[in-house]
């Protein structure tokens, strides 16, 4: 479209001239046909009745015509017969062909403009009346000239109209899209620094209020994202750079010291211990990675959830024995999903990872797994260790979150297990949560849907 | 080797020598394929980013030349994709970098013998003799209870004698487990201290070792 380039309060202002010149044109064609017409019938009107008005006296008379004479010399009319003027009234004879031959003006019929620009109009009967023609003239300048006026009046009132409308308009469409500016500078100036900062919104209720309304919770999404964003790369930072910085001086270190078999086999050692840690941390990254761009394969099959869960908790008993805690199950049969086996896996194996460092030694671990009513499969762990706190139920997914906010690496993990767990058990199309526990402890619950 | 990055060459050169292979080191793709086109190698280790020539290309190249040596391709890439795209184009096995040495040990072991059937039924090392039929395990005289997965732990230890085995080679073969993301290795820790508090505790000489940050081996003779 040829306006497609054009600002919106251009092309507003463009829209509304054009329909309102239409407008414009249509209604002062309509009212100058109509008053025309109705002057023109008036005037016609009186000139049939003062025609018939001579008609009928000359009807009357009987072929006598001396009656005429009464009717008035301020009247325009004039008799022929057999071509030959008879009579005239003297207003007549004043104004109407002063100066041509009398007897050329009998074949008259429509209007005649005099030079002095008067126009008249004429009107002659059909037959004649006792061999007697009769033409009736009447004035008709003044309303010929008001019909003019008028014709005038609103050829010149349209472009004086429209130019006010483009005004108008443009200051209208001006004034409706100042929010529009507004928005647009703020939008301008925002950035990833300044997320915090939101659009002006001038009226909440209006099209342009709500559009700024969602654009600032767009933008509140945004700042958290970009929040979690930062503290994501600076936790990775951190724990990406301890691992290195062990390695650095122990290697730095060792080189100072004794050059022996047995000192360089233990900071080699040492070194390579925080190897494994950094790859670790890098494998628990890539997954997370993966999952966030989508590129992990999921495989889903329908499997039996208690054998899954079964086969974790035996993998992992172990871990729990060297606690002395006591790690007990109890599952549902048949309880059947379909998921992915590997990442649901992982899920149910970082969680009760979790559980059982966490729990104190000597403590207990539960595992279950159930159906429930409206068709979902649970997976329950609990354990009697510290719990957490409400306030950090959703929080403790987070990517390198830990509960006291230390960065001890002292329990395990670097605090990405139950981010992954997370990620998996989503994959899923399943949910993961912290909830209330009568009781000190934790409990996280897995929640699929159930085949 | 087909390797480009210099300290990672000459690590596993070294590496390998001690193991007494015997190891040509090309740094680019035309010089590796040059190699490997005019002259025989057992084994050819295969880096994946290369300057000029991509492994994944002079790997092609090769298996359209008939070239039939075996190919254990090096790379950082480990999505799965990639593996099987490095196996379709006709490499052998992949290792992930960072790899634990033992690991890529294991792994040239294990192609340079293939198709030679080597399923011992006995295994030994020293007095300690485990039977893989009956799931006996011995040592001298005096026979000792494992669990399934102590016994299956102590077999694979057995097999790779002599040879230090990783986590991730214990995760991936004793325990199935593929993702590397697990919190299997305590796990492990834990099973390789009990299975030494049965078979070597009670014992004078000690046969299963822990080689700090890389794992462990069963061995005669201290390191």
């Amino acid at each position: 479209m040829i306006l497609g380039n054009l600002s919106i309060r251009l092309r507003l202002t463009i829209w509304y001239t054009v329909v309102l010149m239409v407008i414009l044109c249509i209604l002062s064609l309509g009212t100058y046909f109509f008053i025309r017409n109705r002057l023109e019938s008036i005037e016609r009107g009186r000139l049939e009745s003062s025609y018939t008005t001579v008609e009928t006296v000359v009807r009357n008379s009987g072929g006598d015509i001396s009656d005429i004479y009464h009717l008035g010399q301020e009247s325009l009319f004039q008799l022929a017969r057999e071509g030959r003027v008879v009579y005239q009234t003297l207003a007549w004879q004043e104004k109407l062909w002063s100066g041509t031959p009398k007897d050329e003006r009998t074949d008259v019929s429509g209007s005649w403009q005099s030079p002095e620009d008067t126009l008249y109009w004429l009107k002659k009967g059909k037959e004649p009346v006792f061999g007697f023609e009769i033409i009736f003239a009447q004035d008709v300048t003044s309303t010929i000239e008001n019909i003019q006026g008028l014709a005038v009046i609103l050829m010149a009132g349209i472009p004086f109209a429209l130019i006010l409308a483009v005004l108008g308009g443009y200051f209208l469409a001006g004034r409706a899209l100042s929010p529009v500016k507004a928005i647009t500078r703020k939008a301008g100036e925002i950035n990833a620094e300044s997320l915090s900062e939101r659009l002006p919104v001038q009226n909440p209720g209006d099209e342009i209020g709500r559009l700024a309304s969602i654009f600032n919770d767009t933008l509140a999404r945004l700042d958290s994202s970009f929040k979690h964003l930062r503290r994501f790369t600076s936790d990775a930072s951190h724990e990406l750079r301890t691992p290195l910085t062990s390695i650095r001086s122990v290697g730095e270190v060792a080189l100072q010291g004794p050059m022996d078999r047995k000192s360089c086999q233990e900071a080699i050692g040492s070194m390579l211990e925080e190897t494994e840690r950094l790859t670790h941390l890098v494998d628990n990254l890539l997954t997370l990675a993966r999952g966030d761009a989508g590129k992990v394969n999921l495989a889903p099959h329908p499997l039996d959830l208690s054998v899954l869960v079964g086969e974790v908790v035996e993998e992992l008993r172990v871990l729990s024995e060297e606690k002395n805690q006591v790690l007990s199950t109890s599952f549902q049969s048949s309880v059947r999903v379909t998921a992915d086996n590997s990442t649901l896996r992982q899920a149910v194996s970082n969680v009760l990872h979790n559980a059982i460092v966490y729990t104190p030694k000597g403590g207990h671990v539960e595992v279950h797994t159930a159906k429930t009513e409206d068709g979902k499969a649970i997976i329950d762990i609990i354990d009697d260790g510290p719990g957490i706190p409400e306030s950090e139920r959703t929080k403790v997914f987070e990517r390198f979150y830990r509960v006291n906010g230390a960065r001890s690496r002292k329990e395990g993990g670097v605090g990405l297990g139950l981010a992954i767990a997370q990620w998996a058990v989503e994959a899923n199309a399943g949910a993961i949560a912290f909830l209330d526990r009568e009781g000190p402890g934790a409990l996280c619950r897995i929640t699929l849907p159930a085949d | 080797m087909i390797e480009d990055e210099p300290k990672v060459a000459q690590a596993i050169h070294k590496g390998l020598e001690s193991e007494n292979y015997q190891v040509t080191v090309a740094s680019t793709g035309e010089e590796g394929y040059f190699l490997a086109t005019t002259r025989a190698f057992d084994l050819i280790l295969l880096d994946l980013l290369l300057p000029g020539r991509s492994g994944l290309a002079i790997l092609a190249a090769l298996r359209k030349q008939k070239c039939q040596t075996p190919v254990l391709i090096l790379t950082a890439r480990d999505a799965v994709e990639d593996r099987v795209l490095g196996l379709d184009t006709g490499a052998d096995d992949y290792v992930v970098k960072p790899f634990a040495f033992s690991e890529l040990l294991a792994r040239i072991r294990a192609l340079t013998r293939r198709g030679r059937p080597e399923q011992a039924l006995i295994l030994r090392l020293s007095d300690l003799e485990i039977d893989c039929v009956t799931r006996k395990v011995r040592r001298g005289k005096q026979e000792i209870d494992l669990t399934a997965k102590e016994f299956e732990l102590l077999e694979y230890m057995l097999r790779h004698q002599g040879h230090i085995v990783s986590r991730e080679m214990l995760a991936r073969d004793v325990w199935k487990v593929t993702s590397r993301a697990t919190p299997l290795d305590n796990v492990i820790d834990v099973h390789i201290a009990r299975l030494r508090q049965k078979v070597d505790a009670p014992f004078k000489k000690k046969l299963l070792k822990t080689i700090r940050g890389v794992g462990f081996v069963l061995k005669e003779k201290d390191i």
